[in-house]
């Protein structure tokens, strides 16, 4: 029920509203504990202590380079694995070479010695027989 | 210490000093358990003083005052809703002998008062009571002042027909 613009008659309502004010007015006094005002006035001087200041902007700006150092000389992780995959190759290269190379000169077994070489030493000996043994019949 | 906090410490003093009864009996009326009203009154005060330090503008440190502990009292019913008190225990609530007296007055006054919508039985009490005026009461309740005297002058109604009632 809204109870805000109710008109009430004015003789209704000043009959006996002093006796029910004095009803309802404070019949004894309240008196807070002795304590009370030493407690606020404690904890008031103890929110006013000055505490210690740690500065932290230092430390942080010192963790940040550190981090950054970090980020920046660590190699990237697809690097190494790639550098470790090159380093691979070129040693079975290298292993696979040399032995094709020592089977293809069997008398110089401890010498590597390139395909282009043993091809041109082969070239030039054969060469040589060719000049050697002129063919005996010609075809014209 | 500065001058400055020495001076604040020296306001808060005297603000306790000469509000620390009024804001105990506003905040015991509504709580009815002294430990816990003085714990409100000393969370009030702190909060002026904090108010003092930050040099916030109030512009009525009474109104900031009124409003804190008006605030502060319907916190506690909101965080402690067990701990109130229903008025036919009211009398059985164990007290101390010095606040017996004071225990009794929150009982009577309560049970005049509990027949009436909370919205009206507040303005009660804090007109008769707490002794604040309607323009008070207005900013403190955030309410036309007209609405604050209607509904006091309908409460005041009330509570004549019920005692008119009770004689009969």
């Amino acid at each position: 029920m809204n109870t805000d613009n109710i008109n009430i008659p004015e003789e209704d309502f000043n009959e006996g509203l002093e006796d029910i004010e004095q009803l309802l007015k404070p019949q004894c006094e309240f008196k807070a504990s002795n304590t009370l005002k030493e407690e606020v006035l404690a904890q008031a001087r103890e929110e006013i202590k000055p505490r210690r200041k740690v500065n932290g902007w230092p430390w942080m700006a010192a963790a940040c380079v550190v981090g950054f150092s970090l980020l920046w000389f660590t190699p990237p992780e697809e690097k190494k694995a790639d550098a470790a995959l090159h380093a691979h190759l070129v040693r079975a290269y290298d292993m696979e070479h040399a032995k094709t190379a020592c089977v293809s000169s069997s008398d110089r077994m401890n010498t590597y010695e390139s395909f282009e070489d043993i091809e041109r030493r082969m070239r030039s000996k054969g060469e040589a027989l060719i000049a050697n043994n002129q063919p005996i019949t010609s075809y014209n | 210490m500065n001058e400055e906090t020495e001076q604040l410490l020296a306001e808060l003093e005297r603000i306790v000093v000469e509000r620390q009864d009024w804001l105990f009996r506003f905040a015991y009326m509504r709580i009815g358990i002294r430990e816990d009203a003085e714990d409100v009154v000393q969370e009030v005060l702190l909060n002026v003083f904090r108010r003092m330090l930050e040099k916030m503008h109030v512009e009525s440190v009474e109104q900031y005052v009124i409003r804190s502990i008006s605030n502060a009292c319907n916190d506690y019913f909101r965080r402690k809703p067990l701990r109130m008190v229903p008025l036919d225990k009211a009398e059985e609530v164990p007290v101390h002998e010095g606040d017996r007296q004071i225990h009794e007055e929150f009982v009577r006054v309560n049970k005049l008062l509990d027949a009436l919508p909370q919205e009206q039985s507040e303005i009660v009490r804090l007109k008769c009571y707490d002794d604040l005026t309607f323009k008070q009461i207005a900013e403190l309740q955030d309410i036309p002042e007209a609405t604050a005297k209607s509904r006091y002058r309908y409460a005041i109604m009330h509570i004549q027909q019920m005692l008119k009632k009770k004689g009969e």
